[in-house]
């Protein structure tokens, strides 16, 4: 197996049982009054650690060491696998657009505040249509007016919550929306 | 006789307008999202929670096992008619379901696929209703040690069940386990893996870790994957649905009766959802079926256990959320999570109070009435639930998101909840690329708790003797049966590879030998 390779499958391990350490370390300096001969608070956390880290450690060494175990599977996955392997394995893979879902979602959520439910949320669910291949632009336009509209009416309207308004000129659109919906 | 009376006051709950309309409601959502490739089930339950939070208890949980136990239904109709299976559990259906309807008999498939959905569905209901008051006595002698073993027991057969690798499925859990235990430790109060952060001493709910793990996760997923349908709905398909005759029951009873109580026992053990009940009810017809060898050419048989036991695994899950409190699966973490937020604990408590045995007959009502009703809606409106493929999936994916976000937001007015979900769809999706199963970890945060408490309960009753756990009767059992369940996939892998180490028998090696 190429070095590289082998770095990229033992780097996710890796992590986890680098995290592991420190959180284990975090752990062991937990705040609280003892009592003796009782565990603390820190007992629970401490013994998933240890397994989280044994367990890592095992993998990380398995694959370093490159032994030609395999993987134990667990039951299901391998029931999956016989019936239609190409439902469980999609054959085209397109991380960047995952990604690009991440990251609007991301701007999203920062500026849902300031913006305001509704003109974020029109904004948000065209731009993640045409991510998600919908390439008819005005309908999506539509879909998404209409979506965050309806949005508004359902949670602001029956089910009673608060959507953030945003601020600014913002405001005024949002409050605009609500007096179009009825939404006092 | 007792429960026969509370049964009868459930059923004239049910018959209330508000309670009917939750449930058709919910039946068609749980069609609807069960059609829907990259929904599921789980996820329709997830995005109704939110609807749930100024509803009374008895139709919020009324609408959320509705779209449950709908949701291991429909997925029939277009794994039949179009050979896409709406969910993995819909898989075994594309052999016979799809080969009859290729046959030229889709109506009939479909009939077949809903007489068993409605077997199933009744035969683990009445079972979920005979069991339930003796699993709730059972479970008032729980004692700390029982309750810690009953968890370990629902989380090794998760570990067990799940994911490419017996360790990335045991890494997914103890990350879930981990999650579980942020927040303030409610016994001593300290501040466990806080950062100093306000927003993470309350701990982080197991809700939002649902909503982020299935919800966001799997749009993130299928956003890589294209939103691309294995499989093209056509429009010339004959969308109807033909009853098979008396007789040609009659002639599967062996098959109904075999995968209703496979189904229902099956649904009762945590982890093992409608996924595994179906394809392990495929796979005993093949094994001790009477028409083994014709299996796979569009055989009723075929169709019917797979589809009987996912429909008798939603009531056989509901048995130890109702009477013990334990969630076994994804949606009904959820409906725990229902209950949780209108201020009632489940577990035996229920059974004993009658205000609340009223609203637990009352859902359990809603199961028999919900199975039929799906049934009724599956007849006659099938084709407009198929039209649901024909949403674009780009556009159905958006407004998933947005309910994730808006739903999470709604449950506190709380952005920072928000974020909680975000960060969980991204950790899902990476989990996903990565393969480390979903399941163990969402089911370890929400048995974390109840875990670590039993375990500190035990640990100060019995003065930190961990062997407590296996010298009592009853959690002792339970702890071995979780030995073996963690034992039994390894088992598996190491005979599998003596088998194939195996050199050939001399005489096969003959037969292939060209020379």
């Amino acid at each position: 197996m190429p070095v590289l390779l082998k770095l990229r499958r033992i780097a996710p391990y890796a992590i986890i049982l680098a995290l592991s350490g420190y959180l284990y370390d975090l752990a062991l300096h937990f705040d609280y009054q003892k009592v003796p001969g009782r565990i603390g608070p820190d007992a629970w956390p401490r013994i998933i650690l240890v397994l989280l880290m044994a367990i890592c450690a095992y993998q990380v060494l398995r694959l370093a060491l490159q032994r030609k175990t395999g993987e134990v599977e667990g039951v299901l996955q391998s029931l999956e696998e016989e019936a239609a392997p190409s439902l469980v394995h999609p054959e085209t893979e397109h991380p960047w657009l995952a990604w690009a879902g991440i990251a609007l979602t991301f701007g999203y959520l920062l500026a849902f505040e300031r913006v305001g439910f509704f003109s974020a949320s029109f904004v948000y669910l065209f731009l993640l249509m045409l991510v998600g291949g919908y390439r008819r632009v005005l309908t999506a336009l539509g879909i998404a007016l209409a979506a965050s509209l309806a949005f508004m009416f359902v949670f602001m309207k029956i089910v009673y919550v608060s959507l953030p308004l945003g601020r600014g000129p913002f405001l005024d659109v949002s409050i605009g929306v609500m007096k179009v919906l009825g939404i006092h | 006789m007792g429960t026969l009376h509370y049964l009868w006051i459930g059923l004239s709950h049910i018959f209330t307008p508000q309670d009917l309309i939750v449930l058709v409601a919910g039946l068609l959502v749980g069609m609807a999202v069960s059609v829907m490739p990259g929904l599921g089930l789980v996820m329709g339950v997830v995005l109704a929670l939110p609807f749930t939070y100024r509803m009374p208890i008895e139709p919020s949980i009324i609408l959320l096992t509705a779209i449950y136990v709908s949701g291991t239904y429909a997925g029939c109709f277009t794994a039949i008619l179009y050979r896409i299976p709406g969910e993995p559990m819909d898989v075994p259906l594309l052999w016979d379901g799809y080969s009859m309807a290729q046959k030229g008999q889709p109506a009939k498939a479909l009939g077949w696929a809903l007489v068993a959905a409605l077997t199933g569905g009744l035969f683990s209901s009445a079972v979920m209703v005979a069991l339930a008051v003796p699993m709730s006595r059972v479970a008032l002698s729980f004692g700390p040690p029982d309750y810690f073993a009953a968890v370990f027991f629902g989380l090794t057969t998760v570990v067990a069940l799940a994911g490419t690798s017996l360790v990335n499925a045991f890494i997914s859990l103890f990350v879930g386990l981990l999650v579980a235990t942020v927040g303030v430790d409610p016994i001593y109060g300290a501040y466990r893996f806080t950062f100093d952060s306000p927003i993470l001493e309350n701990g982080v709910p197991y809700v939002m870790v649902l909503v982020g793990m299935y919800g966001l996760g799997e749009v993130f997923n299928r956003l890589s994957q294209g939103l691309k349908l294995h499989g093209e709905p056509r429009s010339d398909t004959r969308v109807k649905t033909d009853f098979p005759s008396w007789r040609e029951l009659w002639l599967i009873r062996k098959t109904l009766a075999r995968s209703s109580v496979l189904g229902t026992l099956l649904g009762i053990v945590p982890g093992a959802g409608a996924t595994v009940t179906s394809f392990v009810s495929y796979g005993i017809e093949k094994q001790y079926g009477e028409r083994r060898q014709l299996l796979g050419t569009g055989l009723p048989e075929g169709i019917v256990a797979p589809q009987v036991g996912s429909t008798a695994s939603v009531a056989g899950h509901m048995i130890p959320l109702l009477t013990l409190g334990i969630p076994g699966s994804g949606a009904t973490a959820v409906i725990l999570a229902a209950f949780l937020l209108h201020g009632v604990q489940p577990g035996p408590m229920l059974f004993t109070d009658p205000g609340s045995k009223a609203v637990v007959y009352t859902i359990l009502a809603s199961l028999f009435v919900g199975v039929i009703g799906m049934c009724v809606m599956g007849f006659f409106w099938i084709r407009v639930i198929v039209k649901v493929l024909r949403i674009p999936q780009g556009v159905l994916s958006a407004i998933v998101v947005l309910f994730c976000i808006v739903g999470a937001y709604a449950n506190r007015n709380s952005v920072s909840d928000v974020w909680v979900i975000v960060v969980f769809g991204v950790l899902g999706y990476a989990f996903d690329k990565l393969r480390f199963p979903i399941s163990p970890m969402v089911l370890g945060a929400i048995l974390g708790p109840l875990a670590e408490n039993s375990y500190m309960q035990t640990m100060i009753s019995y003065h930190n003797d961990w062997t407590v756990f296996f010298r009592e009767g009853l959690s002792g059992t339970l702890m071995v049966l979780s030995l073996l369940a963690m034992g039994y996939p390894l088992a598996r892998h190491y005979l599998e590879k003596r088998r194939r180490a195996r050199p050939p028998a001399p005489r096969a090696a003959a037969r292939t030998d060209p020379a």
